[in-house]
């Protein structure tokens, strides 16, 4: 008998133990999850990274809809199994707080929203604006080099994720015709052109949408919409196909992720935005003992950027492992990529590389677009 | 006002999925069951005719798939409504869901992606009319309308299909036996909502995705109100929204309206059109005396 509570003993105390120990991060998605090859997926990708590193374990759920934030919140943080649970998605913008606010002994984490001085959380913030200025800076550019005088965008929901996007767009746009000028001494002039679907999950809105802007002379079209601005790479294509091309332009440009192997030579670019760096930095916090703040990821901790080369093998690479359905085997999709990226004049190039250069020295004050005021004044001023 | 025109490409490829699901749903209407799982029908046939596409590498093929995929879930909303006597809202919400899950779980699990894009060679190609590229859907679209109104107007299939969802029990009286009539009005109302899906995926957006219809599956269950059950009626609400849609669209991205009015309104502009041609134009719609009541003989 007493053998039998000695056992009972040791396994209690060796399950209490473990769950004290607290293994496992938790990552929370608002919507559509996994599976989007993109910021959802990199968000995966940062936390089983960290998991490796720190031997910890991953395991992710989808909220089926936004009544059910804080009870699902409330349940994982009650059942005190998780490091950190991390939030991923603007659209937790009132859970996420106020579950940190119940459970102050749980650390979160909050991927695109902020924290207000909560100890027990940490916010996960970008500078989107110098991804989509680099984006914006590529796409006045070889707009331009082929004698357009627009450009545009297809956003999502107005949030300020998006806002920050656009108004970097914007202000990049217009820094191109400047340098442009002071490059060849001709004048051009280019209008952004920025049409918001108001969802994240509609190709057809977004396919529409771009389909306007191409019509409008706009021919170089950047998606900060989700699923909703596959339906520019499509359009894009589609229109080059018709004129009987193989490239762009028409171009599309991605976001967040390095998207050019969705529809190669018809995707210049993508404005990044490395969720999984972040989702890693989160995992450091909740592993250290300092209190919550906002990490704000921008180029200087290589959080946000243009696609470079290597960023576009990764994804072709993750694509492949995916078991996505590529146009071509992987050699044929880099190097359509590669071979677009070369087609388009080389003061393209030259403009991005001087703009990245001034904005790593922090001599380029890009605009703030955190409320509904500050992008409409942007919208002002970089019409 | 070139805008005004040159949207109509545009606005003709929008009416398709609205025009086709309606008409299949006016058919299975007509003779007593309501079908509100338009929407998940879409979205899995959707899937399947890509996957049919991607698998024989015959974008035809595929387009038969997703027919297939949406008779198959017409037989299944049919046998639980006709043949179990079900509650015909929930089946249909029940489809609906399906369909966002299956695609959902079904891409990820072959392609590794919920909403992957479709390489060319998976497209429904063109067909050149006068100079001009036409979806071969632009095109069949006003031809099932044409074969639907005639089969429920003009033949004796079509007022058996009138009689059971008006009468049903004066039908059986007369020998015509409801319940089969019925599961086969729902397979064809499905199938043409398989076409509908087909056509998003393999001809319109070349991408498959969990909520690829976006509501459109809704709208043609409006559009059957509308239509007030006539499928020449449907066309021209399946093309009236489609146009306004677009126009709304290219409004906001263009002409600068965007500034001046928040994209929402903008985005209501095509609601509020087919709302205005309901109430002036087109009045009350009457619907089968039998409509979502199963049958059940004495």
């Amino acid at each position: 008998m007493r053998w039998k509570i000695l056992t009972a003993v040791v396994l209690a105390l060796a399950l209490g133990l473990t769950g004290l120990a607290q293994r496992k991060i938790c990552l929370y998605f608002d919507q559509t999850g996994p599976g989007d090859l993109s910021f959802n997926d990199m968000a995966l990708l940062g936390a089983q990274l960290a998991a490796q590193e720190f031997g910890l374990e991953v395991v992710h759920t989808t909220a089926s809809s936004p009544i059910e934030f804080l009870s699902d919140l409330s349940m994982l943080a009650e059942s005190k199994e998780y490091l950190i649970i991390i939030g991923v998605g603007f659209l937790l913008f009132d859970a996420l707080p106020e579950a940190a606010r119940l459970y102050p002994n749980q650390k979160f984490g909050f991927v695109d929203g902020p924290n207000f001085d909560l100890p027990n959380m940490i916010g996960l913030l970008f500078k989107e604006q110098e991804g989509g200025a680099l984006a914006g800076v590529v796409a006045a550019l070889t707009a331009i080099a082929y004698g357009d005088t627009a450009i545009g965008a297809v956003a999502g929901m107005e949030i300020p994720p998006v806002w920050r996007y656009e108004a970097g767009y914007r202000f990049g746009a217009h820094w191109a015709v400047d340098w442009y000028k002071k490059l060849t001494g001709k004048d051009a002039s280019i209008r952004v052109l920025v049409t918001y679907v108001g969802r994240f999950d509609d190709p057809a809105g977004g396919k529409v949408a771009s389909e306007a802007l191409l019509r409008a002379g706009a021919r170089n079209i950047l998606g900060i919409a989700g699923a909703t601005h596959l339906g520019v790479f499509d359009a894009a294509e589609e229109a080059g196909r018709a004129a009987g091309l193989l490239s762009g332009p028409p171009f599309g440009y991605g976001a967040d992720a390095a998207q050019e192997y969705i529809k190669p030579g018809f995707i210049l670019g993508s404005a990044r935005k490395r969720v999984d760096v972040a989702v890693y930095e989160a995992v450091k916090w909740a592993l250290g003992k300092a209190p919550g703040y906002n990490l704000v990821l921008g180029i200087d901790k290589e959080g946000t950027g243009f696609s470079t080369k290597e960023d576009i093998l990764t994804f072709i690479d993750l694509a492949v492992k995916a078991g996505y359905p590529l146009a071509g085997t992987p050699a044929e999709v880099r190097d359509k990529i590669f071979a677009a990226r070369d087609s388009v004049p080389p003061f393209v190039w030259q403009g991005l590389a001087e703009f990245e250069t001034l904005l790593r020295a922090g001599k380029i004050a890009l605009p703030q677009a955190d409320t509904a005021d500050q992008i409409a004044a942007v919208r002002r001023r970089y019409p | 006002m070139n805008i005004l025109i040159d949207v109509l490409p545009v606005a003709l490829r929008a009416m398709v999925p609205i025009t086709l699901a309606a008409v299949g749903e006016i058919f299975t209407e007509r003779a007593g069951v309501v079908n509100i799982g338009l929407e998940g029908i879409m979205t899995l046939s959707a899937f399947i005719a890509g996957v049919g596409s991607w698998a024989t590498r015959d974008p035809w093929l595929g387009v038969l798939a997703g027919l297939a995929t949406g008779a198959v879930l017409g037989l299944v909303h049919g046998f639980i409504s006709v043949c179990l006597r079900g509650n015909q809202v929930v089946s249909g919400v029940g489809i609906n869901l399906l369909g966002m899950g299956a695609v959902g779980f079904g891409a990820w699990a072959l392609w590794g992606a919920k909403s992957p894009m479709l390489d060319h060679s998976f497209w429904v190609p063109g067909i050149s009319l006068w100079g001009v590229n036409f979806s071969p859907f632009v095109i069949m679209t006003p031809v099932v309308v044409a074969f639907t109104w005639l089969v429920l107007h003009k033949t004796a299939l079509g007022l058996r299909v009138r009689a059971v969802g008006e009468a049903p029990v004066a039908a059986d009286v007369v020998g015509i036996h409801v319940n089969r009539l019925r599961l086969w009005a729902t397979v064809y109302g499905g199938a043409l909502g398989g076409l509908a899906g087909a056509f998003l995926s393999l001809d319109w957006l070349h991408t498959i995705s969990p909520t690829l219809p976006a509501g459109r599956g809704f709208i043609a269950l409006a559009n059957v109100v509308f239509s007030k059950l006539n499928p020449f009626l449907a066309l021209v609400g399946g093309f009236l929204f489609g146009y306004f849609d677009a126009l709304a669209i290219h409004l906001a991205s263009v002409a600068g309206f965007g500034g001046a009015l928040p994209y929402q309104f903008i985005r209501t502009i095509p609601y509020l059109v087919t709302l205005v041609v309901v109430a002036l134009a087109i009045g009350r719609a009457r619907f089968p005396a039998a409509l979502g009541q199963p049958y059940r003989r004495e």
